[in-house]
């Protein structure tokens, strides 16, 4: 009973944001991030943090979606935080005890670090909160195609992840059937230490591998007898197509990273 | 030992926009020795409810009390149900995971915490019940047996369990028809000379009308029907309602009683049949 | 060798041996002409060959000795492998292993695609194909949401909108329920009835092969029996020698014939057994 499964983070809707063409927001995606990499002091944060906030607003995305795409990340956030802040360099000391320093720079550089961390994961968050794993799948393919001409299998890789996202699904299904037909002669999963349970998990990922291969081989007879040969003379049912809304959010989107490039340059 | 069914309700996913109810309000009690026929369309709830059976899903509401263990209690050991209740799920030998016959056929007695000999024993014994050839099989990977042949490895290990109550989830999906024929003789005689108490779950009218002692009808996660083979396809309207047919026989001697010939209404093994149309026919002395 | 229209697929004395060190091939010596709208039924048990004949009707195998023609292609031809798959398209076995795309309307789209045709002309060849399968309204689902049965219709469309001359149904049925095996039988029948499409139906199920115009039955690698349903099943006893089934009817129609009574030999279904009976018995007094 695990048939509704979503997968990734991907929440379905008919906003701006959603029905912006998957390659424009993964190119954006980009430029977001290298807009994240010139805010040059904490203060500057401000522009990704209206651009989040714009983008959120419009697809429809809650303050709370968004702090929980954060909250996996909290140890390394701490982490980095404490990193800085004990390990930087600085001649303004805020606060010493022993050999512990805190200084007005590391300070600064903690706060610094950590902003870049959690706008990162937050901005490129409402790409996959806002694309379906199958668009994005697409986009990565007609943005990879140029590089097919220097052999890298754009291609291939692309009917790589379709066929994975159609069986994640059917392999989920499966593992829980499996472990439950463990269970049902005294398996236990739940109980004993980290090694125990590890070594618990060998009834259940035996069985999943061997109907994987099962299915790839079967899959494999099945695409070739539809005719597949690989990506060559191949024509596409989904076609992507640029629209004006594109053009806009790509214009918004670079104006914020020379915004913060300038900002960067005239108030360091 | 029986099992005793209680006013069964299962919700799936409940509270969530997914929720949906798989049973509803089931009330039952399997006796010792039956050979239980659960019949139902697909979705219609009996792999949920065989799940229930070993502890391997809770009721939402209600009660599942086995040999007098009520299954959602805490102080309840779900291996303790599990020892009780062997549950074959439909295409078994799509669990097995170990390198040879014998090992996998000892993963359900190991986790029960057996001596080695004890071990050995039971992988033996449940090996012979099966119909596989210990000194043949038991060292060979199970991986490349046949797939009638995996069934039986798969069968066994749940056998090895030593069960009171063995539950089959359609036990003779995809096999061809002599494959069939022999799972169905294996589990024929499991039950006779094994005293084992038998549920088992099944599509086909056919297979089930010539080995069940009762029936078990389920539609849309409600119990519609029970009763023996004899008293469920007399309801062949009701039947008919929930999308289920009735055996061929049962299905002939419908018709020609609404021909008109005079039949007992009860009819539904084909020797029935044979016996009943020669006795017309002898009466006519074929003077049409 | 000229094409003759007549003959989509034409095996002669096909060979296949899996290890060149076998003995016994897989398929021996097959020699079979498929003729132009026929529903063939090819009837065998596991391991009988049947699956790989099916496979060399589309070149998935190449035959080790004999020659496979399809609609006048030779399948040892390499240049014309994809001209040949085009031609006899393949639905297999389990339903969750061939479909491709995350979507319904997608997966009908895969084989379009890898023959290259223009978007524009896609389009209404995948609207006419999952009408054809009554799956119009599932175009937009995802695989896992759908029924068995389900599957195998949007395997056969993806096949359909690929415009073949002959289907090949590779034990299509052997994992789906009732319900779902009679779905998929009946788009079948509906596609040869209406469209002419030529059908090699490959089962281990007697009920499926009853409804078919001509049954070859395979056993070991040879085509054993040849012939309408009613003739290929009357032979009882060599059917279950085979280790197949017959349809219980024509079974107990053969028991009244040895027990003396003048009933008909094509007798395959509950209606035939009525209309025979009722013409041999007189209604019985009592109840006219």
């Amino acid at each position: 009973m695990l048939r509704d499964i979503t997968l990734g983070q991907y929440m379905p809707g008919n906003t701006v944001i959603h029905r912006l063409d998957p390659r424009t927001k993964i190119l954006l995606t980009i430029v977001y991030i290298a807009m994240i990499f010139c805010v040059s002091s904490p203060v500057w944060y401000v522009i990704p943090l209206i651009f989040v906030a714009v983008c959120a607003k419009l697809s429809g995305i809650t303050f709370k979606q968004l702090i929980k795409t954060i909250k996996p990340l909290r140890f390394l956030l701490l982490i980095t935080f404490l990193l800085n802040l004990f390990f930087s360099a600085g001649a303004t000391v805020l606060f010493q005890w022993g050999f512990i320093k805190i200084t007005k720079e590391g300070l600064l550089t903690a706060v610094h670090f950590s902003m870049r961390l959690i706008f990162l994961v937050a901005g490129t968050s409402i790409l996959t909160l806002t694309t379906s794993p199958i668009a994005l799948c697409d986009g990565i393919e007609v943005l990879l195609k140029p590089l097919s001409k220097i052999g890298f299998p754009s291609h291939e890789l692309a009917m790589m992840m379709t066929i994975a996202l159609r069986f994640i699904p059917t392999l989920i299904e499966e593992a829980d059937k499996i472990m439950k037909a463990q269970m049902a002669r005294g398996a236990d999963f739940e109980s004993g230490n980290l090694f125990k349970r590890a070594k618990a998990m060998v009834p259940l990922l035996v069985p999943l591998f061997v109907s994987a291969f099962r299915r790839a081989g079967d899959l494999a007879m099945a695409m070739e007898a539809r005719c597949y040969h690989g990506g060559e003379g191949r024509t596409r049912l989904r076609v992507l197509k640029f629209g004006m809304i594109d053009l806009y959010a790509a214009l918004i989107t670079v104006a914020a990273l020379v915004l913060t490039i300038l900002c960067g340059k005239w108030f360091p | 030992m029986p099992i005793q069914i209680e006013h069964l309700t299962h919700t799936y996913m409940p509270g969530s926009p997914f929720s949906a109810v798989a049973l509803r309000d089931i009330t039952l009690t399997i006796e010792d020795g039956e050979l239980i026929g659960l019949l139902g369309h697909t979705g219609s709830g009996k792999t949920t409810l065989v799940q229930h059976l070993n502890g391997l899903i809770k009721p939402t509401e209600g009660k599942v009390i086995v040999d007098g263990l009520d299954i959602s209690e805490k102080g309840t050991s779900l291996l303790e149900v599990r020892r009780k209740v062997g549950l074959v799920f439909q295409y078994p030998e799509y669990q097995l995971f170990e390198e040879t016959v014998a090992k996998d056929i000892a993963f359900g007695p190991k986790n029960l915490g057996l001596s080695p000999e004890d071990i050995d024993q039971r992988v033996r014994t449940a090996m012979e019940k099966v119909g596989l050839d210990y000194e043949e099989i038991a060292d060979r990977s199970p991986f490349e047996l046949s797939g009638g042949q995996m069934r039986r490895v798969a069968i066994a290990g749940v056998l090895a369990m030593q069960p009171k109550v063995l539950v089959l989830d359609e036990p003779t999906a995809g096999l061809d028809p002599a494959g069939r024929r022999s799972i169905l003789d294996m589990i024929r005689q499991l039950h006779a000379a094994g005293g084992l108490t038998v549920i088992m779950v099944s599509h086909s009218m056919d297979d089930i009308s010539t080995l069940a002692t009762r029936l078990i009808v389920m539609s849309k996660g409600e119990l519609a029907m029970t009763g023996t083979p004899r008293e469920v396809f007399k309801n062949r309207e009701l039947l008919a309602s929930i999308g289920l047919g009735v055996p061929q026989a049962a299905e002939l001697a419908h018709q020609l009683r609404e021909a008109g010939y005079d039949l007992p209404d009860d009819l539904y093994t084909s020797d029935e049949l044979y016996s009943a149309i020669l006795k017309l026919a002898g009466k006519e002395a074929g003077v049409c | 060798m000229e094409y003759n229209e007549k003959w989509p697929i034409e095996l002669e004395l096909a060979s296949y041996h899996y290890d060149e060190e076998d003995e016994t091939p897989a398929v021996n010596q097959v020699s079979l002409q498929i003729e132009k709208g026929s529903f063939v039924a090819v009837l065998g048990h596991n391991g009988s060959g049947k699956s790989t004949m099916a496979k060399l009707m589309n070149a998935i195998y190449l035959p080790t000795g004999g020659k496979v023609m399809v609609c006048g292609m030779d399948t040892a031809s390499e240049d014309d492998v994809w001209s040949i798959r085009r031609h006899a398209g393949m639905v297999f076995q389990n339903p969750d292993n061939q479909i491709v795309a995350n979507m319904v309307r997608e997966d009908v789209a895969f084989g379009l695609e890898n023959l290259g045709i223009p978007r524009e002309e896609m389009l209404p060849r995948i609207d006419e194909a999952l009408e054809a399968v009554r799956m119009t309204e599932r175009a937009e689902s995802a695989p896992h949401m759908l029924s068995g049965g389900q599957k195998q219709r949007v395997a056969i469309a993806g096949v359909l909108a690929m415009q073949p001359d002959v289907i090949i149904m590779d034990e299509a049925t052997a994992m789906l329920d009732p319900s779902g095996r009679k779905d998929v039988l009946k788009t079948v029948r509906r596609l040869n009835r209406d469209k002419g499409m030529t059908v090699v139906w490959i089962t281990h199920y007697m009920e499926e092969a009853a409804t078919a115009d001509r049954v070859v039955v395979l056993d070991s690698g040879k085509a054993v029996m040849d012939g309408t349903p009613a003739q290929v099943f009357s032979r009882v006893e060599e059917i279950k020698e085979l280790g197949l089934d017959v349809p219980p009817m024509a079974e107990l129609a053969m028991r009244l014939r040895n027990a003396g009574l003048p009933l008909d030999e094509n007798i395959l279904t509950v209606a035939d057994m009525v209309k025979e009976l009722t013409t041999t018995l007189c209604p019985s007094k009592s109840n006219i």
